[in-house]
């Protein structure tokens, strides 16, 4: 077993046991607060499936949210009774109007959609540089937003949607959000992920070095796609009520706060982040809701959580720019950083706990280049 | 000729708004990289503004909007954009991101989601008939302010010892700083032009549609830059052209879509911006000096 793999699972058991004990203490609480956790537990989903593209690759994604978005109303399709699609979506065609499907399957076939999807966009959004990329994906993101809210026939507009299939339960989304976590590991670890991180960290080198960066970028493109769209089939499920508006720019802010305060670079920056910001959220919201302290009542204030997170993603942004956890966690002594087996195609640099500084200091250096 | 002559209108309207969001854009990134998407609030800050200030005589309503919109645009520089100028662009993107949503949700939390109406002038509701043309004279006054505002940038930038350097900065930062620019003097300015210009946008919004909501500078932020991608991000003439562009686009898809599909229109426009940029990445017109070099 090479000391990758061994540094894999080992990674992979420390976030695990972080995720179950910080949902076993989430769970102490009354049933509101199980919604909170199944709510922190998709959060991990769309965190983890969203760091697979934009943390490996360190090109920047608005438009994940939109496959969000085709995970959730295929599962929505798929699951809800026939009288219910009667109801609500009288107009489907042929026997997707007859169709029951397992929840579960339907979260699934959900995600595939999305994968396929995002595997279409992928063709012209990978010839991109980084900066017209993330541009790109922000178009993405606002049309598929407009097609949801008119596509009628299968969407219901901005009605939304609402299901009566039978909510899953808490220890099925635990599951999932294991699951994820375990391919979201997987895939840092693989080839790809190193060859994708290397082209992070320094991209002309990374090409000069015979990394197709299109090519490893489409692919984790198409993964997190999927990943993202299984978050979007259990959200779903859960909430039981989706529109288009569920999928757009305030989700899309949370996940990519949660990601950055987190660290972009590792899953375990996924991971805490998104433990971190839940749990803040939770306690803003609290506060939001109006209190009284000595006799002075603080009245209730909508917008508070968020303006909260907009200031904490800020401080970390300037003070800390490579997030709570910039590396991967590591059992103290650990041997990993030794020099991969794979050879020189990968720099073995990329994966060194401590922050590499190189992008900065190249803008840096950049910036005192002579005139053409 | 008559229905031409009028689509012809409402396409320089809707392309002088355009061009206004996407020039501060524009502006922003050319010096420092950023794609700025608390344009946006700037120009809902400018608009709450006008709301709150619509009993004033409307000249000293116009000075309020700049005012305050100038002097938030300086704050938000100095407070988040400059502690991260010279990171990564993905960085200053986010960073721009987490701006526009602390804006969003402060307002949301003063002025609450409930949306307010403002009525400045009667004349903003206004219109006149040449022959069979109904002219709003709201779209003529958006037309002659951009028009205006884009003379007298294209005078500062063209004519004065500031504008030069601001040029020189956006064509290479760093060799300009060398050559003795004042960084943080130019970038203040850009930033002080972007709020005139977001200011006046919000004013001209307010007059457009007489309501005002929290999450209104989303729309104009997203068209803006949309339009600064068209023409080529960081080149000025291409922000401008691209908001015309996008402005006739918007027209043109309004006339030849079907009713059924009119709902789709912004779907088919930003499917068809996506499909330009992985065409044309570099836009319409490239700005000079904003390859990566290695």
């Amino acid at each position: 077993m090479g000391s990758r793999l061994r540094w894999a699972i080992g990674l992979y058991t420390v976030l695990a046991a972080i995720v179950v004990a910080a949902m076993y203490l989430g769970s102490l609480g009354s049933t509101t607060i199980d919604r909170a956790v199944v709510n922190a537990l998709i959060a991990l989903i769309l965190v983890l499936g969203l760091s697979s593209f934009v943390g490996a690759s360190g090109v920047f994604s608005f438009g994940h949210m939109a496959f969000m978005a085709v995970g959730a109303y295929v599962t929505a399709i798929l699951s809800m009774s026939p009288e219910q699609k009667g109801l609500q979506l009288a107009d489907l065609p042929g026997s997707l109007a007859t169709w029951h499907v397992n929840p579960l399957l339907a979260v699934i076939v959900g995600a595939l959609v999305a994968a396929l999807f995002a595997a279409v966009v992928a063709v012209p959004l990978m010839r991109l540089s980084g900066l017209t990329a993330s541009l790109a994906t922000v178009a993405l993101l606002i049309t598929m937003r407009v097609v949801f809210q008119n596509w009628e026939t299968f969407t219901r507009g901005t009605r939304g949607l609402i299901l009566d299939s039978k909510a899953p339960s808490k220890e099925v989304v635990l599951v999932a959000a294991l699951l994820v976590l375990g391919v979201a590991v997987a895939f840092r670890f693989s080839s790809i992920g190193r060859r994708l991180a290397a082209s992070r960290e320094d991209e002309p080198s990374a090409r000069s070095l015979g990394i197709r960066v299109w090519w490893e970028r489409g692919v984790a493109w198409v993964l997190s796609a999927f990943l993202v769209g299984v978050g979007g089939g259990l959200f779903a499920l859960y909430f039981r009520n989706i529109s288009p508006d569920s999928f757009y720019i305030a989700i899309t802010f949370t996940v990519l706060a949660m990601l950055v305060i987190g660290g972009l670079k590792s899953v375990s920056g996924a991971v805490i982040g998104t433990l971190v910001v839940t749990a803040a959220l939770e306690l803003l919201r609290q506060v939001e809701r109006g209190w009284t302290i000595a006799g002075v009542t603080i009245p209730s204030r909508l917008g508070m959580s968020e303006l909260g997170l907009a200031v904490v993603l800020l401080l970390i942004l300037i003070v800390r720019p490579d997030g709570l956890v910039p590396g991967e966690l590591r059992w103290p002594g650990g041997r990993a950083d030794r020099p991969s087996p794979s050879g020189p195609t990968v720099p073995p640099a990329v994966d060194v706990a401590e922050p590499i500084a190189v992008p900065d200091e190249r803008a840096a250096a950049s910036e005192v280049r002579r005139a053409p | 000729m008559t229905s031409f002559l009028q689509n012809v209108i409402d396409a320089l309207t809707a392309g002088s708004y355009y061009a206004l969001f996407a020039l501060g854009i524009a502006l922003i990134f050319g010096i420092m990289r950023l794609v700025n998407f608390a344009q946006g609030e700037l120009i809902m800050a400018g608009a709450y503004t006008v709301y709150l200030t619509q009993d004033w005589p409307w000249a000293l309503i116009v000075v309020a909007t700049v005012v305050v919109v100038v002097a938030l645009a300086l704050l938000m520089e100095r407070v988040a954009f400059r502690p991260v100028r010279g990171r990564s662009a993905a960085t200053l993107l986010i960073t721009s991101f987490a701006v526009s949503f602390f804006l969003q949700n402060l307002a949301r939390m003063v002025f609450t989601t409930l949306p307010k109406s403002a009525d400045i002038t009667p004349l903003f509701r206004r219109s006149f008939v040449i022959g069979d043309l109904t002219i709003s004279w709201l779209s003529v006054i958006a037309v002659c302010t951009t028009a205006l505002l884009m003379v007298s940038l294209a005078l500062f930038l063209n004519r004065t010892r500031l504008g030069v350097q601001m040029r020189a900065a956006a064509e290479d930062f760093g060799m300009a700083r060398l050559c003795g620019v004042p960084a943080n003097r130019v970038i203040a300015i850009a930033f002080a032009i972007s709020g005139v210009l977001a200011g006046i946008a919000g004013l001209l919004l307010v007059g457009q549609t007489g309501s005002l909501s929290v999450t209104m500078g989303l729309t104009p932020v997203l068209f803006g830059f949309t339009a600064a991608v068209i023409g080529g991000l960081g080149s000025l003439t291409g922000a401008v052209l691209g908001g015309y562009l996008l402005g006739a686009a918007t027209v043109f898809l309004q006339n030849i879509l079907p009713f059924e599909l009119g709902g789709y229109r912004d779907a088919f426009l930003f499917a068809a911006v996506f499909a330009f940029m992985a065409l044309r990445p570099g836009g319409l017109l490239r700005a000079v000096g904003l390859e990566e070099r290695v």
